[in-house]
């Protein structure tokens, strides 16, 4: 079976303080490891993103329909049923977005897109063409949207307790105009801006791997930037920048790890600035540390100093207190007799 | 086109000029070029599971096990990156679902053409929300790239003996905008 993730986790609970575990089937043929499918713009799509691998819908006024299509494409070796619908997107943890199932209701772009399929067969290394109409409703919020075309292979093996399925989803973006009047909860809102609510240093040994967790009130899609800066006593330290670290949609928050970077020995500050890429937002946050061993050093040193110290002002306080030996005074002994 | 790595997929020979020949029998000479042009292929996603023992003891987290191979072939040609996200959903009908709340993921074990240290990868995140297992970010996530997911499961402290939990993951990939 291609592209089939058979993972099987049966948890049979087999007392109160362990469960045990049932046999589970193996998957009966294992799929080329790079096989799937895919959604891609059409070719001659007007709105197809510059890399070819998203639609770009850019304004959209309501109530007015626009018309596309997708190519729903294979790298199977064998002809394949595959699904393909339309899906909203919703804000993933650690950024970025997750589309919806297909069981799911849609509201937004979702709903508003319309394929002229909902299965299609799919030649060997062939493509599909699939037309698609959007219709954004009247009186929807101003604001940047996102949504989602997606293609699943219905053949992913037999169901079972715990099953592990791949798509792929060609993301969809649209902004509807307006937005100062009517914008509904959780399409931000026109005078919102990106947020920084937390920054955790998080400290792994050598390494600072910080987590942020930020909020966009703003109507558009925003996906920060940041800079992550290590700064050591002694001038040591680096840092890196990250162009986008996970998209959030308006109205809703992500918390994002980022990438780890080394701190110095000794005593040094974190600096973490997040930046919304249309200048509507950031913040820079900066910690600083004082490492345990090197405050225990320093604490030794210290202790050291004043026991050297304390012996030196004994010593001194006992030569001081100590009776000075009697002169006793000698006539010259050169004196006449 | 920067991509140098060629899939069976993604290349195009063109064969021509074939038989510029002298014709006399038995001598002269063919010549033969070989064009092969590299097009764009998809960005596409392929997971094999395994068999995976869970022994949960009831109300308490499982250790993470690995599960899944996922591999992510991005033959597109372009710079973007791409982004795997985990759903979760519940089982077929007859199973208790093991709920959303209580399935942990975390992703690692990264080998191909992207290093691990170039994905931002999800640990321990409960599946309740969608979760970005893996993404590039902005950086370009061109050619094969293979990672392994895991997953920390909880049963309710007052499962029944004998009972079957489960659900389904639904991995996505899509490419960075």
């Amino acid at each position: 079976m291609r592209r089939l993730s058979a993972l099987v986790l049966l948890l049979a609970l087999a007392g109160p303080a362990q469960a045990g575990v049932a046999p589970t089937p193996a998957p009966t043929a294992e799929p080329e490891p790079t096989q799937g499918v895919n959604v891609v713009p059409d070719t001659k799509s007007p709105h197809r993103s510059t890399s070819g691998t998203f639609l770009e819908f850019g304004t959209v006024t309501p109530a007015r329909p626009v018309a596309d299509a997708v190519l729903v494409k294979s790298t199977f070796d064998t002809e394949r049923a595959v699904s393909v619908y339309p899906a909203d997107a919703t804000p993933a943890v650690g950024g970025g977005f997750g589309f919806g199932g297909r069981q799911d209701q849609t509201r937004e772009v979702g709903a508003w897109l319309r394929l002229a399929a909902t299965t299609v067969r799919v030649p060997p290394m062939g493509q599909v063409r699939v037309p698609l109409r959007l219709v954004v409703p009247a009186g929807t919020s101003g604001g940047e949207y996102v949504g989602g075309v997606i293609a699943e292979s219905v053949d992913q093996g037999q169901a079972t307790a715990v099953q592990t399925r791949t798509r792929f989803a060609m993301a969809v973006y649209l902004k509807v105009p307006g937005g100062a009047s009517g914008a509904t909860p959780g399409r931000g809102r026109p005078d919102g801006r990106f947020e920084v609510l937390e920054v955790e240093p998080r400290f792994d040994g050598g390494r600072a791997c910080p987590r942020v967790r930020y909020r966009n009130d703003s109507q558009d899609i925003v996906d920060p930037e940041v800079t992550v800066r290590t700064r050591g006593l002694l001038g040591s330290g680096e840092s890196y920048d990250r162009r986008r670290v996970g998209a959030v949609l308006p109205g809703a928050q992500a918390t994002v790890p980022l990438a780890c970077i080394s701190r110095p020995i000794g005593p040094g500050s974190l600096d973490v600035t997040l930046r919304s890429p249309k200048g509507d937002g950031g913040e820079a946050i900066d910690f600083r540390w004082l490492p345990l061993p090197f405050l225990i050093a320093l604490l030794f040193l210290l202790v050291l100093l004043g026991a050297l110290l304390a012996t030196f002002l004994r010593g001194l306080r006992r030569r001081r207190a100590e009776p000075e030996p009697a002169v006793q005074a000698t006539a010259p002994a050169n004196g006449p007799e | 086109m920067r991509r140098t790595a060629l899939a069976a997929t993604t290349l195009a020979v063109l064969v021509s000029g074939a038989g510029v020949a002298s014709a006399a029998a038995g001598t002269g000479t063919v010549i033969d070029t070989l064009a092969a042009t590299v097009v764009a292929g998809p960005l596409t996603l392929a997971g094999v599971g395994a068999n995976v023992a869970l022994a949960p003891t009831p109300g308490n987290w499982t250790v993470a096990t690995g599960a899944t191979a996922l591999t992510v072939s991005d033959l597109t040609g372009t710079t973007n990156g791409w982004a795997v996200t985990a759903t979760y959903s519940d089982p077929a009908v007859g199973i208790t679902a093991l709920g959303a709340a209580n399935v942990k993921v975390s992703a690692g074990s990264v080998t191909g053409d992207i290093l691990g240290s170039a994905l931002t990868l999800a640990s321990d995140a409960a599946l309740s929300s969608p979760v970005t297992v893996a993404t590039t970010g902005t950086g370009t996530g061109t050619g094969v790239t293979l990672f392994t997911t895991s997953y920390s499961v909880k049963v309710p402290a007052n499962a029944t003996l004998g009972a079957v939990y489960g659900g389904t993951v639904t991995y996505t990939v899509a490419s960075v905008r």
